[in-house]
């Protein structure tokens, strides 16, 4: 067994390094790519990020959850999905959701697939002058992505979902046995979710590892100036969590969770039911294994719900939920897969 | 160029290196003293960062700390059954203290529960008393504040019966822990043997139907406190003249069918001119 002194010693060094590397750092906030604003429509936004020389014709738009904030895939470089793809020919638009405020508490789904990415994506034809787009959906974005193809299917050409909830009865998944239980007209009745409680939430998915444990050893992440900036945007991030609007939080919780609407057939979006079986766009469908947010088995069903997809292709990530896009090995492995897939 | 401060603390790890061990109650309070000049002098050491090297000299102490007191329990001849206690005794320490120093909002204190390991609020006679004084509201015009008050104690309730579930949580953790945990494990390695058991003991207990329905009841009963404390609100609300809370949701609501009737007109309107353009 260790002495105590070694041990205190060792945590005393650690210490002392983390206090040397901080020294000489500068106040560190996300450093995202510079992106042209396309749209502007309430919270919501549409950016554009160009890329020098492209070798796709139909443009990549990607559809970020509302939980958290979309630049985590362009957080720094060196750790950007969106810096990836564009060095691999590849165009990229991104819909941010923004912050929403007290008075769009009545925002729902309708109103985020049928309006907000309906009309992202008109717009993106438009810049593009192209007749679809290819859609690349993010966790719940990836949720969102699939109702919009089976709702609007001439618009989407190629569908790519990454890290996605499908079918929510799978063991081991948290979050939805979180969700499936709480009386959510009371919850909503008090407006909108904030960002603080989600990360809460979220934290208590592994309440010792993500809370006390994760402060106890918060030392190590200092080893560097380079490995404390990471760890610094990814708190800046964490913690710059919007509110999720009342009803749209309703809606999923209700019609996704505790329906298991994708799965069954019984997700009701803009007066229609969403059924990934008529769904005939390749589908390339990217998980974690490692992700304990959203299990892989969950993922891995959308394979049995796509009845006439063209091409569905799986990629496993040998990562955790966020891992997915920002590890770098994780990350060129998608990217590799993408520029493939939207390729062939 | 280092600070001044900053210097002489790596000096003195070095010279630590190099010496003979001194006693252990030395080498604490040596230690303690150096954390108290790094949170005091924190914002010479990093300007940018003064918060957070407060913090992280707050955390690396408590996490010392924590390793001392299992090496003195070590010392005493303590088996891991009551290595485990000391280690959940000072995780739950550690847990109050941050809470409270950092002023968090009211739903953050239900992290405590995780680290809790005693009963919690009121007996169950006390619950009783309560309830029974409640009875005695009985005038119509305080039929919001009992109201309330019956929420707020069922929300204790959904807390205690959310927090019975985490102790059996914990007691399937610790018997995980010690069928598994080697006794030559260091005791930072204990820690982290401690943190993964408890994680998975918890995600398993999610897959069964008690700690799911216990955590939903509490979020639930959270809520409903939470509405009838605005209902309250709005009634005095209403008496002053005031618009209420609900008066001004009923507005954004109408105020959303207008502006998707708006959307609508004009989403219309650009494919008449698409088409047009066409």
């Amino acid at each position: 067994m260790e002495s105590f002194s070694k041990q205190l010693n060792r945590h005393q060094k650690r210490l002392a390094a983390a206090i040397e590397t901080l020294s000489g750092l500068e106040r560190v906030c996300p450093d995202p790519l510079d992106s042209e604003t396309l749209l502007q429509l309430d919270s919501v936004s549409l950016h554009y990020y160009a890329c020098e020389k492209p070798r796709y014709k139909t443009p990549l738009l990607i559809c970020y959850a509302l939980i958290n904030r979309p630049y985590i895939l362009d957080l720094e470089p060196g750790r950007s999905l969106i810096r990836d793809l564009l060095e691999a020919g590849q165009s990229v638009y991104l819909i941010d959701w923004g912050y929403p405020k007290e008075n769009d508490r009545h925002i729902g789904l309708d109103d985020y697939i049928g309006d907000y990415l309906h009309t992202a994506v008109e717009q993106v034809k438009l810049h593009s002058q192209q007749s679809q787009v290819d859609l690349l959906g993010v966790c719940q974005g990836g949720v969102f992505s699939l109702c919009y193809a089976s709702l609007f299917p001439r618009n989407v050409q190629k569908l790519i979902t990454l890290v996605t909830p499908i079918d929510t009865s799978v063991e081991n998944f948290t979050l939805a046995r979180m969700v499936s239980g709480v009386d959510i007209d009371a919850l909503v009745a008090c407006g909108n979710i904030s960002g603080a409680v989600l990360n809460q939430f979220y934290a208590s998915l592994k309440p010792l590892e993500l809370g006390l444990h994760k402060q106890l050893r918060m030392t190590e992440q200092f080893g560097s100036k380079s490995a404390a900036r990471t760890f610094l945007r990814m708190e800046y991030w964490l913690n710059d969590s919007p509110d999720l609007t009342a009803r749209s939080a309703a809606e999923f919780a209700i019609r996704f969770f505790r329906d298991n609407g994708l799965v069954n057939g019984t997700l009701n979006v803009c007066g229609q039911l969403i059924d990934l079986g008529q769904l005939t766009q390749p589908v390339l469908n990217a998980f974690g294994i490692k992700d304990h947010l959203v299990p892989p088995a969950s993922s891995a069903a959308l394979a049995t719900c796509l009845k006439r997809c063209s091409q569905y292709t799986a990629l496993e990530l040998n990562a955790g939920h966020i891992g997915a896009f920002a590890s770098s090995t994780a990350r060129r492995k998608l990217v590799k897969a993408v520029s493939t897939f939207r390729r062939g | 160029m280092s600070d001044p401060l900053l210097n002489q603390f790596q000096n003195w790890i070095k010279q630590l290196e190099d010496l003979p061990e001194s006693s252990f109650s030395e080498q604490l309070a040596q230690w303690q003293h150096w954390a108290v000049k790094l949170q005091q002098h924190s914002r010479d050491l990093a300007p940018d960062h003064a918060d957070l090297v407060s913090q992280l000299t707050v955390q690396s102490n408590e996490l010392i700390e924590l390793l001392a007191d299992l090496t003195r329990a070590q010392a005493r001849g303590a088996d891991l059954s009551n290595q485990v206690e000391r280690l959940r005794t000072n995780l739950h320490q550690f847990n109050l203290r941050r809470t409270l120093e950092q002023a968090t909002p009211l739903h953050q204190f239900l992290n405590l529960l995780f680290t809790q390991r005693h009963q919690l609020l009121h007996s169950n006679e006390q619950r009783e008393q309560l309830q029974a004084l409640l009875q005695q509201f009985n005038h119509p015009r305080l039929g919001s504040v009992k109201a309330l008050l019956e929420a707020l104690l069922n929300w204790q309730a959904s807390i205690s019966t959310f927090k019975s579930q985490l102790d059996q949580v914990s007691d399937a953790a610790i018997e995980d822990f010690l069928s598994q945990a080697d006794g030559q494990l260091s005791h930072e390695e204990l820690l982290a043997f401690w943190v993964r058991s408890y994680d998975q003991a918890y995600t398993a207990a999610f897959n069964q139907a008690d700690l799911p329905k216990a955590q939903a009841d509490m979020i639930s009963s959270l809520a409903r406190l939470q509405n009838r404390w605005q209902q309250l609100i709005d009634q005095y609300a209403e008496q002053l003249g005031i618009p209420s809370r609900n008066q001004l949701d009923q507005l954004i609501e109408q105020l959303d069918q207008q502006r998707r009737r708006i959307r609508k007109l004009e989403q219309a309107l650009e494919q008449i001119n698409t088409s047009q353009g066409e």
